[in-house]
């Protein structure tokens, strides 16, 4: 009895800021959701209309479609890569360190400086990127990266795929803890580099994989720097995404209710997304 | 035991946090000396900041003791203006602050948290007719209050650069939309771009360009804050289209910084803006007077009176509903004081931005004023119409979509007649 309430007594603070700093604001915004609220005066009961005007709103359902693109770049691309480099730095090549800490210094740069760059670099006029293809005799080969639907959203993805920072910290981190003993009996038993990889490493930090898939999906679905700062979600929405949009609905057109609504639907699609990359680990698991 | 000292440990942080949660409010200090916060987008880094911290400072100094009005910036006016909204939406609003009118949307002025200045304007029957009636009516809610004092409605005008018109063999600013395409191939011929314009933020250059085009196919009353459907707003939109051929190459996409850049750095010919660049040409242009002042070019043909002129919204001064009658008499203090006739005229001339208070300026006076402020003086003085940019009168739903459908305009994703349609039905 003394130790359930002692343990009630330990617990009250953390429900209490989770309560308080999560699951009021949830709920909140939930009820927020059926109403149509300017930010000032009485918010009005509208029932679902938000949701049906997300349905059919064209920059909403390109949000949601971009913010998946996100999540699968993340899955696929990102966090492969974050793998490939941790492998080879794992086997301690030359200068192994040094490339440990220039890959993982962009994980310390604030995001907003990072978007800004890249939005410096991507520039039609003054970018580091066309200036070096025209320099190079490639003057053909030089684009509006940021201003053409076509490149706009490959090229803010860009900055997102290439710094690996964090992923590759967490992998090297999960392989260090690997016995050596099991390279070597691959060794003596004729496995190559990769062969180890592919059959000790990676099954050995599998749910480190998943984890670095969860903390992409958590990062996308409030990934807001990149297309704010680089595209300002243009041109023509191409680049737009749900936080971006979220953001355009309560800051600009004041519609906080709609704002809400598709922050419950945000809430919704990273549930969904969550749990599929746990459905796939427990699924690799059993196999 | 335990339970207790996690108790008795509670008790002590709840009694060492709540003072200080308690505490706020910046007037009325325990020395009697009223602090006044006034928000407003004046950085000190810009004339009329650099006049408006002068004032204060006079201000401060008159009323040592008893009254310190301290200035709060940001550079940012949107993101300015949600904190505002956000303050009043919590019932703290600050003590004054610089805000945009909007017709469409009238949310601030019926929050029941402004200060009502009604009782103080007709107090003083000489400080009120010195504000345009209209300006007056157009905040006075429920009940005969008038919950804001009417501040500036800058006046939009072509800025452009005589050097680069030079270059291309110009000698004479277009008077007609015609002869400006004319002139903006000769530029574009002679490798200058001819016309700053931006999508990106609110599309500022961008709709002050189609506001004009509009007003030109259609006259005055070619667009209404409800009314965006029309002919000649088509007709805007296609020329509008025209004239980003004539931009720079980032402009679709480009926000205010790097628009008013092109113009500023000399890539650009022309840009229309208000008179806060006068500032920046100033400081960051060679031969500042070599930057002319016009109004826009009209389609000849009658439909607009010349002198016709676009202007930004109407800005207002709003203030928190004080907490006391000292509060109260501290606050009018400071806005008398800001609107005077000596102020006003110091903010037109010394801070390049024109009030919309009456104020009277000496041929002194006037010769301080820079190239371009003498200009914009006598263009705003002789103004035959003045029209709010269509922008800032629609709703705030619209507002959030100019950028993409200027974007989907320009990339030819979508014509002008949906452009316009796609623009009357956002604008509910």
């Amino acid at each position: 009895m003394a130790k359930a309430r002692q343990l009630t007594v330990y617990l009250a603070p953390a429900v209490v800021l989770v309560l308080a700093f999560f699951v009021f604001p949830l709920v909140f915004i939930a009820v927020m959701g059926f109403t149509r609220w300017s930010g000032l005066g009485a918010a009005d009961f509208i029932g679902i209309q938000n949701y049906q005007y997300l349905y059919h709103d064209p920059a909403f359902i390109t949000a949601v479609e971009n913010t998946v693109i996100w999540a699968l770049v993340g899955i696929f691309i990102h966090t492969p890569l974050c793998l490939l480099v941790a492998l080879v730095l794992a086997r301690r090549p030359y200068m192994w360190k040094l490339m440990r800490t220039l890959l993982f210094l962009p994980s310390v740069i604030s995001t907003t400086i990072l978007a800004l760059l890249w939005y410096f670099m991507l520039d039609v006029n003054v970018g580091l990127i066309n200036g070096v293809l025209a320099k190079i005799g490639l003057k053909s080969l030089t684009h509006a990266w940021l201003l053409d639907p076509s490149t706009a959203l490959p090229s803010i993805l860009v900055p997102f795929v290439v710094y690996i920072g964090f992923g590759m910290v967490l992998f090297l981190t999960q392989i260090s803890t690997i016995p050596r003993e099991l390279y070597e009996a691959a060794e003596i038993d004729g496995a190559n580099v990769w062969q180890q990889d592919l059959r000790i490493t990676i099954p050995a930090i599998r749910r480190a994989i998943a984890l670095q898939a969860l903390f992409v999906v958590g990062y996308v679905l409030k990934m807001f720097e990149y297309p704010f700062i680089m595209t300002d979600g243009g041109p023509v929405n191409k680049t737009m995404n749900l936080s971006l949009y979220i953001y355009n609905q309560m800051v600009t057109a004041n519609a906080y209710g709609l704002a809400m609504a598709a922050g419950v639907v945000t809430v919704a699609l990273g549930v969904v997304l969550m749990s599929l990359v746990l459905l796939v680990l427990r699924w690799l698991e059993s196999l | 035991m335990m339970t207790k000292k996690i108790l008795a440990a509670s008790v002590i942080a709840a009694a060492a946090f709540l003072p200080a949660a308690c505490s706020s409010g910046s007037s009325g200090g325990s020395s009697g000396l009223i602090t006044i916060n006034v928000v407003s987008n004046f950085t000190p880094d810009i004339a009329r900041g650099q006049v408006l911290d002068q004032l204060m400072s006079q201000f401060n100094a008159e009323h040592k003791g008893k009254i310190k009005v301290v200035s709060q910036t940001s550079a940012d006016w949107p993101s300015l203006q949600q904190k505002i909204r956000t303050e009043i939406s919590v019932g703290t609003p600050p003590d004054v602050f610089l805000y945009n009118y909007n017709p469409s949307d009238l949310s601030r002025e019926k929050s029941g948290k402004l200060m009502n200045w009604a009782p103080y304007l007709n107090a003083d029957p000489s400080w009120k007719a010195r504000f345009p009636a209209q300006d007056l009516k157009d905040v006075t809610v429920d009940g005969g209050q008038i919950v804001a004092i009417p501040s500036d409605q800058a006046p939009v005008l072509i800025y452009y650069r005589k050097d680069l018109f030079a270059k291309a063999g110009i000698s004479s600013f277009p008077v007609t939309w015609t002869q400006f395409l004319a002139d903006a191939q000769k530029l574009k011929s002679h490798g200058i771009s001819a016309i700053a314009l931006q999508t990106a933020d609110d599309g500022w250059y961008a709709m002050n360009a189609l506001s004009y085009l509009t007003i030109s196919a259609g006259g005055p009353s070619a667009y209404h804050a409800t009314t965006l459907n029309t002919a000649p707003l088509v007709q805007g939109a296609t020329m509008l289209k025209k004239l980003f051929s004539y931009a720079p190459k980032d402009a679709e996409g480009a926000n205010y910084a790097v628009a008013s850049a092109d113009f500023l750095d000399g890539r650009t010919a022309m840009v229309m803006d208000g008179p806060w660049l006068i500032s920046s040409i100033q400081s960051q242009v060679r031969n500042p007077c070599d930057v002319g002042v016009a109004t826009a070019p009209t389609n000849g043909n009658g439909i607009e009176q010349p002198g016709t002129i676009v202007t930004d919204s109407l800005n207002f001064w709003g203030a928190a509903k004080p907490s006391s009658p000292a509060d109260a008499r501290a606050v009018v203090a400071w806005m008398k004081f800001l609107t005077s006739d000596t102020s006003a005229t110091e903010m037109g001339i010394q801070g390049q931005y024109p009030l919309v208070v009456q104020s009277t300026s000496s041929p002194a006076q006037l010769a301080k004023a820079s190239c371009q402020m003498k200009q914009v003086f006598q263009i705003y003085v002789h103004a035959s119409t003045r029209i709010v940019n269509m922008e800032r009168y629609i709703t705030t739903a619209a507002q959030a979509q100019v950028p993409s459908l200027l974007q989907g305009l320009i990339l030819g994703q979508i014509s002008p007649q949906q452009f316009t349609s796609q623009l009357q039905n956002l604008n509910k």
